[in-house]
């Protein structure tokens, strides 16, 4: 705890020198940030909107990092996830009821989103081939996905080139209040102890954590290994499936370029952050979110580039690593 | 289509499939050195983008090109510094803190060169470096502008890339490099400090890949975008493994994929109906194809990703 508290310190000051190298007042910085978020309602919100797909994505991404399962796809998913919600939304009749259509649109997503998963699950866990790059591979590959479908299969002549058109009314989830903040963060957070119970709860955590410490210590006590690997894989698809559906069902009711804002890669360090907890991974989304909309408004008012709040997360995460291996020193 | 144009054709596509080989096969080259010390670097891709604003920016300003590969160098080994530091002094979890490398590559390269570059409307170019001709050589067709007729930078990315396949190779450190990798226990039984040739090993490799990005955006793009190195990185890493872990496998690796690279340009600009996405995601298709068809993870060094603690 401690450690922990050191790490958070030690970053935010490693993160107030980097502003300060960059020739400005780092207390500003920080001001303004916090501003952003809680001072303005539509930062408030944004910050909701944007957290819900970090948090769905890197709740997948902490049950496989615990298997010491690299699957770092989420962004390729995201997309396919919304590219499957988009087909239902716009290819069922308009005139679906919202109690058949949501339904279909996310389990479309999760289907979408876990078939995107499956091929680099499969090839880790049968022929041993370094999920990093090829999940990575695939995040390129699923963002061209959804740009061809704009350009062709979803266009609409009367639209912009670069958005498909608004989904119907049927299928919006629905929003919280009079706010952009939709049911999509309900969602998530009901999804938080599902995945703490498959974690923490039943055996197949038990053997997710066996192969995380040890793989062929696992394989001798009788563990399905591959299987293990492949259905770490399909649920954290599933998850980051349900990411692409939720925001493009509730927050851009469309489909369009620059759906994501880099979730997929954020919610690596969000999961990371959160030391791989499924509960931690709640307040880690939310402040990893409030500091990406945080640095819009530095960006805007102080004229730092917003880049470099990656520099800064990256920051605090290193400082995690290293207090773990403090801790670990300690305990040695 | 005539013959010289033929011609002309081939050789402009070998160059661009040999210029995308340089890159990948540098920073290949380079993630070798490293991994066969037993240290698993997964930052190369925000290697190479902090590489390619850093050299951006030093040459733009400078205006001197090989200014600019320093700065990609100086770069890269900054960073590497840190996954070094990470790596073989603190001990923690490879995969994660090389990851850690691309959110800071990606955003200190793209706050360098904003912060250089505030309010400029066109994006900034710097002017192009004259070939450097072997007379008579570069006469020869087809062949001839391909390896004879290259830009001074190109010539010595190669020359980098041998001098560090050799030194790996055939050098008394490039040796203990692979024993820390296949066997530290033994080192360290000598007295040599594992440690120590690790996080050269790590140093070694980030610069080159620092050197590649400087490389892609001073001679090969002429600007910098923030969406440069689309995955070069990554493939370089994929390269290592289907490569072996052997340099000169690795840059014919790396041919690979530039001609894969190559053929999906070429087809684009014919304006085949071919969808573009589907062409922008061969080289992405074929790295997975390719891993998913070797079989070459025995040939990994021993201890690779796995921090060497004295027992």
């Amino acid at each position: 705890m401690i450690g922990a508290l050191v790490a958070a310190l030690a970053g935010v000051l490693a993160a107030g020198a980097f502003i300060a190298a960059l020739g400005h007042d780092p207390l500003a910085a920080a001001r303004v940030m916090f501003e952003t978020v809680f001072r303005s309602r539509s930062g408030f919100i944004d910050t909701l909107v944007q957290a819900t797909p970090l948090l769905l994505i890197a709740l997948g991404y902490a049950l496989c990092f615990r298997a010491r399962v690299w699957s770092v796809g989420g962004e390729g998913q995201f997309h396919l996830g919304a590219c499957a919600a988009a087909l239902v939304a716009l290819g069922l009749p308009a005139a679906t009821p919202a109690a058949l259509g949501l339904p279909l649109a996310v389990l479309a997503a999760a289907a979408a989103g876990t078939a995107w998963a499956f091929v680099p699950g499969w090839l880790r866990a049968h022929r041993g081939v370094n999920e990093v790059v090829t999940t990575l591979m695939l995040n390129f590959v699923g963002i061209l996905v959804m740009s061809w479908l704009i350009r062709t299969v979803l266009r609409d002549p009367g639209i912009p080139l670069l958005q498909t058109q608004g989904f119907p009314e049927a299928f919006h989830l629905p929003a919280l209040g009079v706010t952009r903040v939709h049911a999509g963060v309900l969602l998530a957070l009901l999804l938080v102890p599902l995945v703490a119970y498959l974690a923490f709860g039943c055996s197949f955590g038990a053997r997710a954590r066996a192969l995380g410490a040890n793989p062929r210590a696992s394989r001798a006590a009788g563990i399905d290994v591959p299987r293990t690997i492949i259905a770490l894989f399909a649920v954290s698809g599933a998850l980051a499936g349900l990411a692409g559906a939720a925001h493009a069902l509730g927050a851009t009711h469309r489909l369009l370029v620059g759906l994501s804002n880099d979730f997929g890669y954020t919610a690596v360090l969000v999961a990371l952050l959160a030391r791989n907890h499924p509960v931690a991974v709640i307040p880690s989304a939310f402040f990893f979110s409030a500091l990406v909309v945080g640095a819009e408004g530095v960006q805007v008012e102080l004229r730092i580039p917003s880049d470099f709040v990656r520099v800064l997360m990256g920051i605090f995460v290193l400082f995690v690593l290293a207090a773990d291996a403090a801790a670990r020193r300690r305990a040695a | 289509m005539s013959a010289d144009a033929f011609l002309q054709l081939a050789s402009g596509s070998l160059i661009y499939a040999t210029n995308f080989a340089l890159v990948v096969g540098l920073a290949a080259v380079g993630a070798c050195v490293t991994e066969r010390s037993g240290v698993l670097n997964l930052g190369h891709e925000g290697v190479m983008l902090l590489g390619a604003a850093a050299g951006f920016v030093a040459a733009y300003a400078s205006g001197n090109p090989w200014i600019g590969m320093a700065g990609g160098v100086a770069a890269g080994l900054a960073l590497g510094a840190l996954k070094a530091f990470w790596s073989v002094v603190l001990k923690t979890e490879q995969v994660i803190n090389g990851l850690l490398l691309v959110p800071i590559g990606f955003g200190l390269g793209n706050v360098l060169y904003n912060h250089q570059f505030a309010g400029a409307i066109d994006p900034p170019r710097v002017p192009s470096v004259p070939p450097l001709a072997i007379p008579g050589l570069e006469q020869i067709p087809l062949l001839g502008p391909v390896l004879f007729a290259r830009s001074p930078l190109a010539y010595a990315a190669l020359a980098v890339i041998a001098l560090v396949a050799w030194f790996l190779a055939r050098t008394r450190a490039g040796m203990t490099i692979r024993a820390a990798g296949d066997s530290p226990e033994t080192l360290d039984f000598n007295g040599l400090a594992v440690d120590a040739y690790r996080f050269g090993a790590v140093l070694v490799g980030t610069a080159l890949t620092g050197f590649a990005g400087a490389l892609l955006a001073v001679d090969q793009l002429h600007l910098f975008h923030p969406a440069m190195t689309a995955g070069r990185g990554w493939i370089a890493i994929a390269i290592v493994i289907v490569g072996g872990w052997s340099p000169w496998v690795c840059l014919a690796a790396a041919l690979f994929f530039g001609i894969t690279d190559m053929i999906q340009f070429q087809v684009q600009i014919q304006a085949s109906p071919v969808p573009y996405e589907l062409l922008l995601s061969l080289p992405y298709l074929a790295t997975v194809a390719v891993l998913a068809w070797w079989r070459s993870s025995s040939r990994a060094p021993a201890t690779l990703g796995e921090p060497y603690r004295r027992q």
